[in-house]
C-alpha cells in the first residue's frame, strides 16, 4: 500500500494495521521513519516544503514494491510518504516491510527507502530562520547507493 | 510558438516542477509537436525558449509519469515532465 498526503501519520497505527493483514505470514516486521532535519550546514532550518508530482509519485514507489517483492520475500509492503509545508522534527516517510524472515525484510525495507530517494518526484524547498530559501541537492551518496542496489542487490558498502 | 490549434495529437503536456518551474515562470503549458523528436532534440528546443534553465543537460525528464533517458522519444500525446534530481525520503 502507497500512501501520499500532506497529514501527518500514526507509525503506531499504521503497523498494527500491517500486522493484521500480513498476520500468520510475518515473522519479522522491518520500518524505517524519515524525519525533518538541518540540510544546511551552517543555518538553522525553519521550515521544509516538499513539492510532488501526483500520480507518478504513488507509481514509482508501487514499481518499487512490486521490485522488492521480486527481490525479497516480501508479505506485506507499505509507504507513506508527506507532501506540503513541514517542520524541523516533522515525520517525512515511513517505510514498513512484513516478511517471514528479518533479513529479507531489512533488505527490502533500505532497498526501497534507498531508491525512492532517487526516483520518487519529490522536491525539498528548505526555508532558513534568515528567510533564506534553497532548493535541496540531491546527494551524489543516495545516487550512488540506488546504482549499487541495481548492480548488486545489497546494500552500498559506503552509503550513508 | 505557431498559431495553429494545438490538439492533443499535434502537441505535448509539459510540466515543470521545484526549482525548474520557478526558472521557467510557470508550471504547465503545451507545446506543439507534430512528430516525435528525441528527449535531447526537444530539451535544445526548451533551452531556446528558456535560457535560464541552461545547462539542461542537467535536468531529468519523465514521459507519461515514468523516468525517460534523455535518449528517449517524445511522441504527439504525451505528457512530459522537466524537472532537477529528485529529493524525496
Amino acid at each position: 500500500m502507497v500512501l501520499v498526503q500532506p497529514d501527518d501519520f500514526d507509525s503506531a497505527a499504521l503497523l498494527a494495521a500491517l500486522r493484521e493483514r500480513s498476520a500468520g505470514k510475518a515473522g519479522a516486521v522491518v520500518t524505517f521513519t524519515g524525519y525533518v532535519r538541518d540540510y544546511a550546514q551552517d543555518a538553522a532550518t525553519q521550515s521544509l516544503f516538499l513539492e510532488h508530482y501526483p500520480g507518478m509519485c504513488e507509481r514509482e514507489i508501487e514499481d518499487l514494491c512490486d521490485t522488492a517483492r521480486q527481490r525479497w520475500e516480501v508479505a506485506e509492503c507499505l509507504v507513506v510518504h508527506r507532501y506540503g509545508e513541514l517542520h524541523n522534527g516533522d515525520q517525512i516517510v515511513f517505510v514498513a516491510v512484513a516478511s517471514a524472515h528479518r533479513g529479507d525484510a531489512f533488505r527490502a525495507c533500505e532497498y526501497i527507502i534507498d531508491a525512492l530517494k532517487t526516483r520518487a518526484p519529490f522536491w525539498k524547498r528548505e526555508t532558513l530562520s534568515s528567510g533564506d530559501r534553497f532548493w535541496v541537492q540531491q546527494r551524489e551518496a543516495d545516487a550512488e547507493k540506488t546504482q549499487q542496489w541495481d548492480d548488486t542487490h545489497t546494500p552500498a558498502a559506503h552509503g550513508k | 510558438m505557431t498559431h495553429t490549434t494545438t490538439t492533443p495529437t499535434s502537441s505535448i503536456k509539459v510540466l515543470y516542477f521545484a526549482q525548474v518551474a520557478e526558472l521557467a515562470g510557470l508550471r504547465e503549458e503545451r507545446w506543439p509537436l507534430p512528430k516525435p523528436v528525441t528527449g535531447t532534440d526537444w530539451l535544445s528546443g526548451l533551452e531556446a525558449r528558456y535560457p535560464q534553465l541552461a545547462p539542461v543537460s542537467r535536468l531529468k525528464l519523465a514521459i507519461n509519469q515514468t523516468h525517460a533517458p534523455h535518449a528517449s522519444l517524445i511522441r504527439p500525446g504525451d505528457e512530459v515532465a522537466v524537472f532537477e534530481p529528485v529529493t524525496g525520503g
